[in-house]
């Protein structure tokens, strides 16, 4: 088609719109939505660890808790930071989210060092991670529909992205389930495979869902 | 902002201008949009134009102005996502990047595909027209598995196109190409032997 004919098109084709909210507004309406719907799965389907009122009091089980859902927060803010091209700062939040996973998952290695625990396979470890995926579909489906409206520059990174964000608000919540807190069960079964799983899954459909 | 301090100058109230425009755009102003698209035009030709010549060994020229028109129509219809708070230009170059980087990553593909059509199938073509007419051409087919021997006779015997034997077959275009393809290296292989 010839150009002046095709830029014609899209002058007739103009409506006015309505801008994006700005991104904090859309990851933290997300990061609200996400809480509310794993912590109705979490509250229906799996029953609550029996020391749950003692965990509570511990600052080590609050500050895991408080890491997680920042890991959380940073990831969705990165999606919608990429989801908006030419943005500054989408680099920064994207290798924050990745980094602060990996500190968080380097203490947990060294405290299960520490305590010259031994890596395994464990019937119960599995149940956590398959937990922890089924915890985490509905909200990344729901970001991933949330996303769709957007721009992401890079699909398979934001998919990957949206894969941890909800992973980890997934972890947190089973956090209240599992009774198991040997560093070692934790580092494997509730952060590192469920959250590689869910990175793959997401970079995948996110190539084919947030393509534009 | 790199370079003298006076195209500095003029490089932000270039940019003030179009993010201006890119405002009124927004509410549905169609003449900042006739003159807003005419200077993006020029700007993503010239950023197509750099990226081609950077992967000249990939890209057919013919497909520049395809590109240029995707990368506008992109622009129209993620128009939403421009923030009026934010600058014009790095959402413009964004965009583009993203579509070039599409665009280079679905020819490399293709032309995977034109290697295949138009290099492949020609040699072997070639070597079965020069193939002594002592073979018997006939015997020669059954020794190919059906689909295979199906597809080769329809395109090379009876004369029909890639699209006119995937229509006929149920198989898609690219299947029939990749069909031909290892039919022709089987038999290739079997009169090697022979």
């Amino acid at each position: 088609m010839k150009n002046e004919k095709f830029l014609d098109q899209l002058i007739n084709d103009l409506q006015p719109v309505k801008t994006f909210a700005p991104p904090i507004q859309t990851a933290l309406y997300w990061f609200v939505i996400a809480v509310l719907i794993i912590a109705t799965l979490d509250f229906f389907m799996m029953p609550l660890r029996a020391d749950l009122a003692q965990k509570l009091s511990e600052f080590s089980f609050i500050l895991q808790w408080i890491f997680l859902l920042l890991i959380s927060v940073l990831a969705a803010m990165a999606v919608s930071w990429i989801g908006r091209p030419g943005r500054p700062g989408q680099k920064l939040l994207i290798n924050a989210s990745f980094l602060l996973m990996g500190v968080f998952s380097s203490i947990f290695a060294a405290r299960g060092l520490q305590m010259g625990a031994h890596l395994g396979c464990e019937f119960g470890g599995v149940r956590c991670m398959a937990a922890i995926i089924m915890l985490s579909i509905l909200p990344a489906a729901f970001f991933f529909w949330q996303s769709r409206r957007a721009a992401s520059v890079y699909p398979g990174l934001s998919g990957s992205l949206i894969g941890l964000a909800s992973g980890t608000i997934g972890a947190t919540a089973l956090a209240l389930s599992c009774d198991d807190d040997k560093p070692f069960h934790l580092l494997e079964w509730h952060l590192v495979f469920p959250l590689l799983l869910l990175c793959v899954m997401g970079f995948l459909a996110g190539r084919k869902v947030l393509r534009w | 902002m790199s370079g003298p301090k006076g195209e500095s100058l003029a490089e932000s109230q270039n940019e003030q201008r179009l993010s201006l425009l890119m405002r009124k755009v927004q509410e549905g102003d169609f003449d900042s949009y006739s003159a807003l698209l005419l200077e993006v035009q020029v700007m993503v030709e010239s950023y197509v134009k750099n990226s081609f010549y950077r992967f000249r060994n990939q890209v057919v020229d013919g497909h520049q102005q395809d590109l240029v028109q995707d990368i506008l129509l992109a622009l129209h219809t993620k128009r939403h996502t421009y923030d009026p708070s934010q600058y014009f230009l790095p959402w413009v170059y964004a965009i583009s990047r993203y579509k070039v980087i599409d665009f280079l990553r679905t020819s490399k593909r293709r032309n995977a595909h034109v290697e295949l059509d138009e290099e492949e199938l020609v040699d072997h073509s070639a070597l079965i027209e020069n193939v002594p007419a002592t073979i018997d051409t006939a015997a020669m087919l059954k020794t190919l598995p059906e689909k295979q021997r199906k597809i080769l006779e329809m395109v090379k015997l009876e004369g029909l196109s890639i699209a006119e034997a995937a229509k006929r077959t149920g198989f898609s275009q690219s299947d029939i190409k990749i069909t031909i393809h290892r039919a022709i290296k089987t038999l290739q292989s079997n009169l090697k032997r022979q």
